[in-house]
């Protein structure tokens, strides 16, 4: 049952989702931040601002209330001391203070010190010329004067020192409006900042990903087809998604054709050991390897004796059985690095490496006695014997037909010397003990 | 596109400027004349006072044309309901009933109200004043001052159409008291041959009476309350406002 998988699609759908809501809330939180700064402009246009200058308007209301009891003080005419104590009265319960109680309570105290001065001050103007007592009720209204002139002093100390705190205040409000504003912006820098830096994370995020789930899957892929050209081995990772599984799929498949496609091209399709043309070209290749080494090589030409008298007595099928065994049990003998080829019908070649002329009659003999032992025993198939010529390498001129040909040249001398036997090629039959 | 784009906002500037020469910008504006400071007659008859200056001011800021309609303060709400006038700068304190029937603008100064009367009885409590049937107070028929007699003194209440009739009965002594908005009465009291008056204690402290004071606005033009609160806005930001109280009253009553 196939895995269910995602399709790319959806990585670029969840990673432009994301993208997407990342930017979002980043532009969200600068417009919530923006329309805050708004408000406090606003709010400041609308509140702040007019209650500074409502501090502004006190600050100057203060003093003229100073300077109109100044004139009830200290002025000579009564008719302007009245003016002045009128306007002192109105202003003190004018509603322009009543922000401040504190203030309040300073103005109203300050009109009631106004209204004692004009009071004891129009009763010392208008004293009677002729009142009995003039000069001491003078005297005494005089000092009632001095009096209330010197509180009105210290009063103005306390209205003077109130306009400077409404002054202060009014300066607080905006500063603080500033500091507000400064804050803000600051704010807005921070989160920009920090989007930013979420914005670039996600990318980076977004990056791995693709990397992850994509370039590196077809970069093995890509990897993977090069190793097959070259018949090499590779490995790929198992796919999160359905399309870099479908590309792993096909190179699965295309690695495994090529295989067959090279087991057919190679190897002899009843026996299964190499076909004679592969035979040829890894016998070249290991001539070419043993020249440049300096190392032993022989080239064994192997017959079944009489072998198309099986065919004729016992059928195809057993013919082939027969070749089938006889290919298995050379295989069991032959060491590492050498190999057998099916040069055609009962006719086999077979390549050793790293034996020299005595170890290669051995192993030939071995051959042919195994062979004849393990036929016999065998009851699927009739007993038979081998008939083998050896040629091993000795100049560099040697090639593999050349030798071959004289290997051939041995097998015939085996075969007509009576079959069943190991010939040993007339180059090298000098190396070898008689027996 | 863009071109086209460029033509179609010009024809809507265009179109703009020219409703705004064609949109009826002159006004009727409802006063009374005999209020001095706010709004009077000087001796050659000409309209005066911070009123008529602040009205002045405010047409020339809408760019608007306007004309005075004389009138006793009584008959402004219900030329301003009416839309014979438009709107009024006629001292008005904001209360329920007369918001039902006219709008206001933002505040142009702040007041108080006071019982003024013979200066020897300065020294008494306008409140118990007030509680005394024998009394004879006088008040501005229509007035926030008026209504506020009505619901609550026990004295005896003379209406009168205009606050100068007020004045000369509390000159004749046919009234004992008159009870008017505080900046009035300041001018009043201030004239030298008014010396034998004064205020009878401190303002009356009730919130009907004192706070912020509003221009009257006809109902029938609402988008009107926006322009002049707008021009309003623009005169106190300018200094122009500052400019005209300084003018009439001796501190800043905005």
């Amino acid at each position: 049952m196939p895995e269910r998988r995602l399709k790319i699609k959806h990585l670029l759908n969840r990673l432009s989702l994301l993208v997407v809501a990342v930017t979002g809330l980043i532009v969200a939180a600068i417009l919530l931040l923006s329309n805050y700064s708004a408000q406090l402009a606003q709010k400041s246009e609308q509140e702040l601002l007019p209650s500074i200058h409502e501090h502004q308007r006190a600050a100057l209301n203060l003093e003229r209330l100073e300077r109109m009891g100044d004139l009830v003080a200290y002025g000579a005419d009564l008719a302007l001391m009245r003016r002045n104590a009128l306007a002192a009265q109105v202003l003190a319960y004018q509603p322009s203070f009543n922000f401040d109680p504190k203030i309040q309570k300073a103005v109203r105290d300050a009109y009631e010190l106004i209204k004692a001065l004009r009071i004891a001050r129009q009763q010392y103007l208008k004293l009677p010329a002729d009142h009995s007592d003039r000069d001491q009720q003078l005297k005494l209204l005089q000092q009632k004067e001095q009096v209330l002139q010197t509180q009105w002093g210290e009063h103005k100390q306390v209205l003077f020192e109130l306009q400077n705190r409404i002054i202060t205040d009014a300066t607080a409000l905006q500063s603080q409006t500033l500091q507000k504003i400064t804050q803000t912006s600051s704010r807005i820098l921070i989160v920009g900042m920090i989007g930013v830096t979420l914005f670039v994370f996600v990318l980076i995020v977004a990056a791995t990903l693709l990397r992850r789930h994509l370039v590196t899957p077809v970069t093995d892929a890509s990897r993977a087809l090069l190793a097959i050209e070259s018949g090499k081995k590779y490995q790929l990772r198992a796919a999160d998604y359905d399309e870099i599984a479908t590309i792993n799929h096909a190179v699965d498949r295309l690695s495994s054709t090529m295989k067959k496609l090279h087991e057919m091209a190679t190897t002899d399709s009843l026996t299964g050991c190499y076909n004679r043309r592969y035979f040829m070209e890894l016998a070249e290749e290991e001539l070419i390897n043993a020249h440049s080494k300096q190392a032993p090589l022989a080239l064994l030409m192997m017959d079944l004796d009489h072998f198309k008298r099986v065919n004729d007595e016992y059928g195809h099928a057993t013919g082939d059985e027969t070749l089938k065994l006889c290919t298995q049990w050379i295989r069991d003998l032959l060491p590492e690095g050498c190999f057998l080829g099916r040069l055609g019908g009962e006719e086999f070649a077979i390549l050793l490496t790293q034996h020299n002329s005595l170890d290669t009659f051995k192993l030939a003999e071995c051959i042919r006695v195994c062979l004849s032992e393990q036929s016999a025993q065998q009851t699927s198939i009739p007993h038979f014997t081998v008939s083998i010529g050896i040629e091993s390498k000795c100049y560099v001129t040697d090639t593999v037909d050349s030798l071959l040909s004289l290997a051939d040249k041995a097998l015939y001398q085996a075969k007509s010397s009576g079959r069943n036997k190991v010939v040993v090629g007339q180059r090298n039959s000098n190396t070898l003990p008689v027996n | 596109m863009k071109r086209q784009l460029i033509s179609l906002f010009c024809a809507g500037f265009a179109l703009l400027g020219s409703n705004q020469t064609l949109a009826d910008n002159s006004y009727k504006i409802g006063i009374s004349d005999s209020f001095q400071p706010f709004n009077y007659r000087d001796a050659q008859g000409q309209l005066k006072g911070f009123n008529v200056d602040v009205a002045n001011a405010l047409c020339t800021e809408m760019k608007a044309k306007c004309e005075f309609v004389v009138m006793r303060f009584p008959q402004i709400i219900p030329a301003l309901e009416n839309n014979e006038v438009q709107f009024a700068p006629a001292n008005f304190l904001i209360t329920a009933e007369r918001a039902k029937k006219i709008n206001f603008s933002a505040k142009y100064y702040r007041s108080t109200t006071s019982l003024i009367g013979s200066a020897d009885k300065a020294h008494l409590d306008p409140e118990q004043v007030l509680k005394d049937m024998n009394n004879k107070v006088g008040t501005q028929k229509g007035s926030a001052q008026n209504r506020y007699l009505v619901e609550h003194a026990h004295t005896q209440v003379i209406e009168l159409s205009s606050i100068g009739e007020g004045l000369s009965k509390l000159n004749k002594q046919e009234i004992d008291y008159l009870i008017a908005p505080t900046l009035f009465a300041l001018n009043f009291l201030q004239r030298p041959e008014n010396s034998r008056m004064d205020f009878i204690g401190e303002p009356i402290n009730n919130p009907t009476l004192s706070g912020t004071v509003h221009i009257g606005i006809t109902k029938q033009q609402p988008e009107l309350q926006q322009e002049i609160d707008s021009a309003l806005a623009a005169l106190v930001k300018q200094g122009k406002l500052r400019q005209i109280i300084n003018q009439y009253f001796p501190f800043n009553v905005y």
